[in-house]
């Protein structure tokens, strides 16, 4: 009983101890994002704007209004519209169903080599995964036949940090965009331009990816012992009959010298 | 030299080989297990991330490891226990409190490091499905966002420390949520105490020196309140909270006395609450050495808060970040 008062005590004096932190707060405290954050951007006419569509040569049609622009991340998709939740669940469990996200993208291994990014697919997480969609005008704007929309996403990417951006673009098809359609800025922004909109998914290399042993390094080392103990096998017959030979010409020779 | 493989060499050689490939086949699977034993992890529970350096020079000597140190990471989670998420993998419960016991086994002392929710250190950002997708320069209070909230969150947040900390093993986590609070004042039926200040902004029952049964929620505000108060300093409080826990521990005492399982339901009724990677043994063990313990007072990083891009920023003095590891954790080598 008195043990389990002393738990309880230290359970409690722990609380109090927690509980008093809180009223230290007197400053704003950092909020964590769900999604990564657009950046605002200006159009051609200096306006500020969330995200630029432009026509299939690449001229601007129209900037997009803040209002006009959701984004809604996997975290949240149970406070979105029916649709985007749905749609949102439907990539979150392709992608956690799957080992390797190359079951998304079948030829993910030679955009990789496209992009000059030296990594394995089994290498690549999804790091987030969001819903982006457009209403209002913009959704017509953007419906209309080869115009796309530009979206810059703040991600505070090092220079030298590789990223591959995945559009589930329906149902169970995935696409890569990568290339042309992606321009990295040097405060570690990332601009993206779709063709469509919904969910978008972030893929980075896993820190901890460890690259199985290759079989290949086990079958030299086995024929490698081979070898060797072949040789080993050999240099000993001749070594011993070598001895021998060496033994039997002596013995001739005191032979004949008896004689 | 003629070489002639009679039948008799013919079946040593054969035997030689045989003798070989049974030598190879051994160092084969010498090779193998040694691969294998470095992927094992090694026995016993903790987090690290990072080496702990074996060998630290500071202030022109050499110092090495403490050997038997326990470390406990106690983190205060801001919210009230969130609704189970049937997907996502980050959550909005952040480390708002952060606090680590340091256990000296062989000295007999326990120190304590507060280490202030926006201190900017390397953050593991964990991805969907829960595996590593790169790190980032954040406020401390972040890492336990990434995750379920439960243990994965908790996990995460003892890495973020440990990287801090220059990869000092972090042994223990334990958090709790703002609901624990709430839970063990209503259990006990609420706690009576002479309200010592005027909380009538808060609550117009809280009158000062009325004699008031606190509920969950006015045990909140009157344990942490000071904004606003009379006497609004931090020391004035804590003799409130003094007064409370001192109130709500004879509460909870003459409850066990009248109902022997009032303790085992207290304990169920906080485990919603309340996450550790420690059993009921486990930290009735640990509150048994922090009694042996000589405690040490309060250790707090020095260091700059400014004002970020958006928020808080707690920029730690590198020079006082080496001064306590090695005090904490390292002993001069002979």
């Amino acid at each position: 009983m008195k043990r389990r008062n002393r738990v309880v005590a230290f359970v409690l004096a722990v609380m109090l101890f927690t509980v008093t932190a809180y009223a230290e707060k007197f400053t704003p405290s950092v909020q964590q994002k769900g999604a990564p954050e657009i950046v605002m951007v200006n159009d051609q006419n200096g306006n500020e704007v969330i995200a630029v569509i432009n026509d299939a040569s690449g001229k601007e049609v129209a900037g997009v209004p803040a209002g006009n622009l959701q984004i809604t991340p996997v975290s949240e998709s149970a406070q979105a519209s029916a649709e985007i939740q749905e749609m949102l669940e439907n990539a979150y469990k392709q992608i956690t169903d799957s080992d390797n996200l190359t079951a998304l993208v079948s030829n993910l291994p030679d955009v990789l080599k496209e992009m000059k990014w030296d990594v394995p697919a089994e290498a690549l997480v999804v790091r987030d995964l969001f819903d982006v969609s457009v209403i209002g005008e913009s959704k017509d704007l953007l419906a209309q036949e080869g115009n796309t929309i530009t979206v810059r996403f703040k991600l505070g990417l090092a220079s030298d940090e590789q990223m591959l951006t995945l559009h589930n673009f329906e149902s169970d098809k995935w696409e890569a965009i990568y290339g042309a359609k992606v321009e990295r800025h040097d405060n570690g922004d990332v601009s993206v331009t779709f063709d469509s909109l919904s969910p978008v998914a972030f893929a980075v290399k896993n820190d901890s990816y460890v690259a199985p042993a290759e079989s290949g390094s086990n079958g030299m080392m086995i024929g490698a012992i081979v070898v060797v103990a072949v040789v080993a096998g050999i240099v000993v017959v001749l070594l011993v009959k070598n001895n021998k030979n060496k033994k039997n010409q002596n013995a001739k020779k005191q032979e004949q010298k008896v004689r | 030299m003629k070489i002639r493989l009679k039948r008799n060499s013919l079946k040593v050689v054969v035997l030689l080989i045989c003798v070989g490939l049974v030598i190879g086949g051994g160092l084969l699977v010498l090779h193998a297990w040694q691969e294998r034993s470095q992927w094992a992890k090694p026995a016993g529970a903790g987090t690290q991330n990072g080496v702990q350096q074996e060998r630290m020079l500071y202030k022109d000597a050499w110092y090495v490891p403490k050997e038997n140190v326990e470390t406990v990471l106690i983190i205060g989670v801001d919210k009230y226990q969130a609704p189970a998420q049937e997907i996502g993998y980050l959550n909005n419960q952040q480390a708002d409190f952060l606090l680590l016991l340091v256990l000296d086994h062989q000295a007999k002392t326990c120190e304590v490091l507060h280490l202030n929710r926006d201190t900017m250190t390397e953050i593991q950002r964990l991805g969907v499905g829960g595996g590593e997708a790169g790190s980032f320069t954040g406020q401390l209070a972040l890492s336990h966002t990434f995750g379920s909230g439960g243990s994965d969150s908790c996990i995460n947040t003892a890495k973020a420390v440990s990287k801090l900390l220059g990869g000092v093993k972090i042994n223990h986590y334990m958090s709790l949520t703002m609901d624990a609070v709430v839970k063990i004042n209503d259990l006990v039926g609420g706690v009576t105490v002479e309200v010592m200040d005027d909380f009538t902004e808060i609550d117009p029952q809280l009158v000062k020196g009325k004699e008031v049964r606190l509920t969950g929620e006015q045990a909140l505000a009157y344990v942490r309140g000071r904004s606003g108060l009379q006497d609004s300093s931090n020391l004035h409080r804590m003799e409130r909270q003094q007064q409370y826990m001192t109130a709500l521990y004879q509460q909870f005492q003459e409850r066990v006395k009248q109902d022997e399982s009032f303790f085992t339901e207290t304990m169920v009724e906080i485990t919603q609450y309340f996450q550790s990677d420690c059993s009921i043994n486990q930290l009735e063990a640990l509150n048994d050495k922090l009694e042996g313990c000589v405690m040490k007072p309060t250790r707090v990083l020095d260091g700059k808060a400014v004002k970020g891009e958006e928020f808080m920023e707690y920029h730690v003095d590198e020079a006082s970040l080496e001064k306590n590891i090695i005090e904490l954790f390292y002993k001069r080598e002979k």
